[in-house]
């Protein structure tokens, strides 16, 4: 006789299953709590530094908080070999060294320079990067406001069009545009090098955005107008609009289009404190539709109290969703890092993704920052050049891999490097790899941005970065103002592996 | 040459300058090269000294009347009215308590509390400033010497003093008050809430030194700010003597620098260390950060201690920071020595030209005085950059003392600043620091004629204090640049 088949074996029966049934929901929601987390906790917003990448061994590891580069590393040598995890020079090109903007198309790099009257070769870098481990510079763009473009230097891929407005020091002498055809990326061609019909001083420019199409550049005045220039035609630029945003709010410091052309996500610099640093989504489809009297509207906003001098944007797609990715340029104490620490806020400027769903209502959904970023770390700050330096270890521009379907970004955070993450879970990002170019010794290089820092023990990464797969091989293009172009690899070749490690690797 | 700021050079670092930071100050093209600088400063320090020996002789040191004659008023001093005096010494308390207040109960935001600036810079840079040109205003104001004498009035009349004040202590309370003065600036940093723990903290001792040695003696040699302060108006030409009854004061005008040479320092150690500190810590606060002095310990002191760490610099390099904080301190601390050091090498070398019989320590006493238009210069130019950028945020702070967002004065947000015209700074250093060298020679020279017996004696005395001048000439220049860069 069995025991299922009496009537207390049923009853047993019932009972033993009753216990497996709240058995396996215990371990069940044991596993939740441990890390399979239900939905809803899977979309609470990330807000601490995010977990380090996992090195090679053989990489030239930090060893000190996440992103720094201690003082032991700064002067006892360590910093003059540079810093890399899961990272590797292919190839570079010193040349004069580099400014702020790079941009690119095809197998070219275009990078600016500081405009110091030392330079040999005055203007945009053209570098031909058809073999990663030896690029060359093989032409520069010299009109007037490509002499120092600051953040203004943009590319349109779809029309092969490259533009800038005239910045020289953040702020152009004169309302000057330039834009070049770059059809053939090693030739460019110049278009058109203009002064904006304006009185002096209405325009001075600082950075900018080309719509996708490239028929519409936007010109940003730091932080005061934005300047719409219709290049639909390139070999005559017209300026439609120079908007003074009405109370402040939409004043530019770099920005982005949208796909469509229709939106501008401008970045609004301030202070924490001021409650206007962060994000102003625009309605820019009067002049992307070239409508009678086109006028910006703000569609919607978003200001965060734990930055500053919000810097730049890219509208990115991660599994269909869209998101924009965001950086501060400095902490919300601006310069005064020492102050954000004596505040219990962070001292530096970080990146961090938008949630752009509902446009009127755009929501942080992770902060991505490093352990440098963390309040709780200055104690061990107190000594490190970075918390009296001008920048520190703040963030300046960020880049996707794949703005339709992005799995990684890159993002250049100054004294830090160049810091690559996983946001393909954009609740979950983790650091995956990062590479710090080494300290430059020796006589100043004319063209590099960093010369007007004095004391310095560090190179400063500040420019976009690009993702580009060849051969198997995924590259990473980046530029620092003391070590030029450089072409990097992520050490794990497997296309789908950047930026993990074996360690990680093996794990799966 | 371009040169530009990278970082505001100043106290307290928490008023950093963000329109500096961001980088959209211009550059700045030298007209020439540093090293013309250098010898063009040095040049005009030889070259005062020469013009100085030359017209300036003992008899006209030995007959010189440095008071003005108020012709006005008939050569009569005049009376700081009662209403002002009364005034003033009301907003000196009341700028003290408002220090306090605020950081207690103010934004923890040190750009938008008062007290950072109210205290920083308000008190100790620009009331310091100010004090060369109208003189010793603050022995008349002092705050916690008006809270004693009010408390004085209100419990009929001052008390007897438990102890007379030991002549051994000299200057020693005012100097250790200042080296922790300046250890709070560029150690501490210590937010809006800290200034004000500091300031009543500093209260009460100077509460109860003024009760244990009594208000004459501790406003005198211990309290700080007293002495600072005293010592900066003797390069006033105006000086301020208290009347008979001790609650008025006579104002007079006397020429430049005077005071420097009518008040005769006293005999002590410590108010030659207090002199040499006023330069010295200016001088640390503009070298610890540059890579000069940071690499002296990483790249060789380290190597000197070698065997108490081992071989692996990053695997102790967290022993190594904990050296490097006491190696810091320790710069500070030692940093007057360093320069007094090299100011009794100076004067021996005056010893050996001048075949003196006059005591090493009397003759830096007498000297010690020569160093202050030197410290007071060099210090505006150090920190310039930050009065430029903070005092025009002064009158919104008034406006909004706690950071509460008021409008107390209507002045709404405050304005994004200019960008700073680095032409006219880098020039304004170099000028202060020249004029400030020059003054030194002038005083170096006047007081050698009243130390030594001939005029000879009293021109060859000074070759050893030339050499003085342009090697702080030299110094002060090279370390004001070093907060700007070189392209």
């Amino acid at each position: 006789m069995s025991v299922s088949s009496s009537p207390i074996g049923v009853r047993r029966a019932r009972l033993l299953g009753a216990l497996a049934t709240v058995c396996a929901a215990a371990v069940l929601s044991g596993m939740a709590v441990q890390g399979v987390a239900s939905p809803d906790e899977s979309r609470v917003p990330w807000t601490g530094p995010v977990p380090k990448a996992h090195c090679r061994s053989g990489d030239h590891t930090e060893s000190g908080l996440q992103g720094q580069t201690t003082l032991a590393e700064r002067l006892g040598g360590a910093a003059a070999r540079g810093f890399n995890c899961n990272l590797e020079l292919v190839g570079q090109f010193q040349g004069e060294g580099a400014f702020h903007a790079q941009a690119w198309t095809d197998v070219c790099s275009y990078y600016s320079t500081a405009d110091s009257p030392l330079q040999a070769h005055p203007g945009v870098a053209v570098i031909d990067v058809s073999d990663p481990s030896a690029p060359k510079a093989v032409a520069y763009m010299n009109a007037p406001s490509m002499l120092q473009t600051w953040e203004s230097l943009k590319v349109s891929e779809e029309r092969k069009l490259i533009a800038a407005v005239e910045s020289e020091g953040g702020a152009g002498l004169n309302p000057g545009f330039a834009v070049y055809d770059i059809s053939d990326c090693r030739n460019p061609v110049l278009q058109a090098s203009i002064d904006l019909p304006v009185p002096k001083n209405t325009i001075r420019g600082h950075a900018g955005a080309i719509a996708p199409d490239g028929r519409t550049y936007y010109g940003s005045y730091y932080p005061v107008s934005l300047y719409v220039i219709d290049i639909a035609d390139p070999t005559n630029p017209k300026l439609m609009l120079n908007w003074i945003p009405p109370g402040g709010v939409g004043a530019p410091h770099d920005l982005s289009i949208s796909d469509d052309g229709t939106r501008a996500y401008i970045m609004n610099p301030g202070t924490g404190a001021s409650g206007k640093n962060g994000l102003v989504i625009l309605d820019v489809s009067d002049f992307q539709y070239r409508r009678p009297n086109p006028e910006p509207r703000v569609i919607g906003t978003l200001f965060w109290p734990d930055g500053g001098i919000a810097m730049t944007s890219q509208p990115i797609k991660i599994d269909g969703h869209p998101y924009l990715l965001a950086s501060d340029e400095l902490g919300p104490t601006i310069t005064n890092h020492q102050s954000a620490c004596a505040q219990n806020l962070p001292p530096f400027g970080f990146p961090r993704l938008i949630d752009l769903a509902d446009e009127t209502e755009p929501k942080t959904v992770s902060l991505l920052k490093l352990e440098v970023d963390d309040p709780a770390n200055c104690p061990q700050l107190a000594n490190d050049p970075a918390l009296t330096g001008t920048f520190g270890y703040s963030a300046h521009y960020c880049r996707a891999d794949d703005a339709q379907d992005t799995k990684l970004v890159a993002c250049s955070r100054h004294e830090a490097g160049v810091r690559v993450f996983d946001v393909s879970n954009p609740y979950r990002p983790r650091e995956v790899a990062y590479y710090k170019p080494p300290i430059h010794t020796g006589a100043n290089l004319p063209g590099s941005g960093i010369n007007t820092v004095a004391n310095r023990t560090f190179d400063w990464s500040k420019s976009n970065s690009r993702f580009l797969t060849r051969n198997g091989v995924r590259e990473l293009w980046i530029t620092s103002a003391d070590n030029g172009f450089q072409v990097l690899r992520f050490t794990n070749r497997r296309h789908g592996d950047e930026g993990r490690s074996d360690d990680d690797r093996s794990r799966d | 040459m371009t040169w530009r700021p990278t970082a505001v050079a100043g106290a307290p670092a928490l008023l950093a300058n963000a329109a500096v930071a961001h980088a959209f100050v211009q550059p700045y093209t030298l007209p020439v090269p540093f090293w013309l600088y250098l010898y063009a400063c040095a040049a005009t320090v030889v070259l005062t000294f020469a013009v100085v020996s030359y017209f300036v002789s003992v008899p006209a040191a030995a007959t010189a009347d440095w008071r003005i004659p108020a012709r006005s008023s008939g050569g009569r001093a005049t009376t700081v009215p009662g209403w002002a005096l009364g005034g003033l010494r009301t907003l000196a308390v009341g700028c003290l308590l408002l220090s306090v207040v605020s950081g207690l109960i103010g934004t923890r935001d040190p750009d938008a509390n008062i007290n950072i600036t109210l205290f920083w810079v308000v008190f100790v840079l620009v009331f310091t400033y100010a004090t060369v040109l109208v003189g010793d205003v603050f022995a008349l104001i002092n705050p916690w010497r008006t809270i004693v004498e009010w408390f004085e009035t209100s419990s009929s009349g001052p008390k007897r003093t438990p102890l007379a004040y030991p002549a051994r202590l000299g200057y020693w309370p005012a100097l250790l008050s200042y080296v922790g003065l300046i250890w709070l600036e560029l150690f501490t940093l210590p937010p809006p809430r800290g200034v004000s723990i500091v300031l009543l903290v500093y209260s009460l001792v100077t509460f109860a030194g003024v009760w244990l040695f009594g208000k004459a003696a501790w406003f005198r040699y211990g309290e700080l700010f007293s002495v600072l302060l005293r010592f900066v108006g003797l390069l006033a030409p105006v000086e301020y003597q208290r009347s008979a009854d001790a609650d008025r004061f006579e104002v007079r005008l006397r020429w430049p620098l005077s005071g420097a040479l009518i008040e005769r320092p006293e005999k002590s150690l410590s108010l030659v260390l207090f002199v040499l500190f006023m330069l010295s810590s200016t001088t640390f606060d503009g070298m610890h950060e540059t890579i000069v002095w940071m690499s002296l310990f990483w790249k060789h002191l380290v190597v000197v201690f070698q065997p108490l760490w081992g071989t692996d610099l990053i695997a102790s390099q967290r022993m190594l920071e904990h050296w490097y904080v006491a190696y810091q301190r320790a710069g500070l601390v030692l940093s007057p020595l360093l320069y007094l050091g090299f100011y009794f090498a100076i004067l021996l070398a005056l010893k050996a030209v001048t075949r003196t019989t006059i005591p090493l320590r009397d003759l830096a006493r007498e000297f010690a005085f020569t160093v202050l238009p030197i410290a007071v210069v060099y210090n505006m130019a150090h920190y310039w950059t930050l009065l430029l950028t903070r005092i025009p945020k002064l009158p919104y702070l008034v406006s909004d003392p706690f950071g509460y967002h008021w409008h107390l004065l209507g002045l709404g947000r405050p304005a994004e600043p200019p960008p700073l015209n680095m032409s006219a700074i880098w020039n304004t250093e170099v000028a202060l620091i020249l004029v400030g060298h020059l003054a030194g020679v002038y005083l170096a020279h006047r007081i050698a004629l009243r130390v030594f017996p001939s005029r000879r004696d009293a021109i060859l005395s000074q070759i050893p204090m030339l050499i003085l001048m342009v090697s702080y000439t030299v110094m002060g220049l090279w370390v004001i640049s070093q907060p700007l860069a070189l392209e």
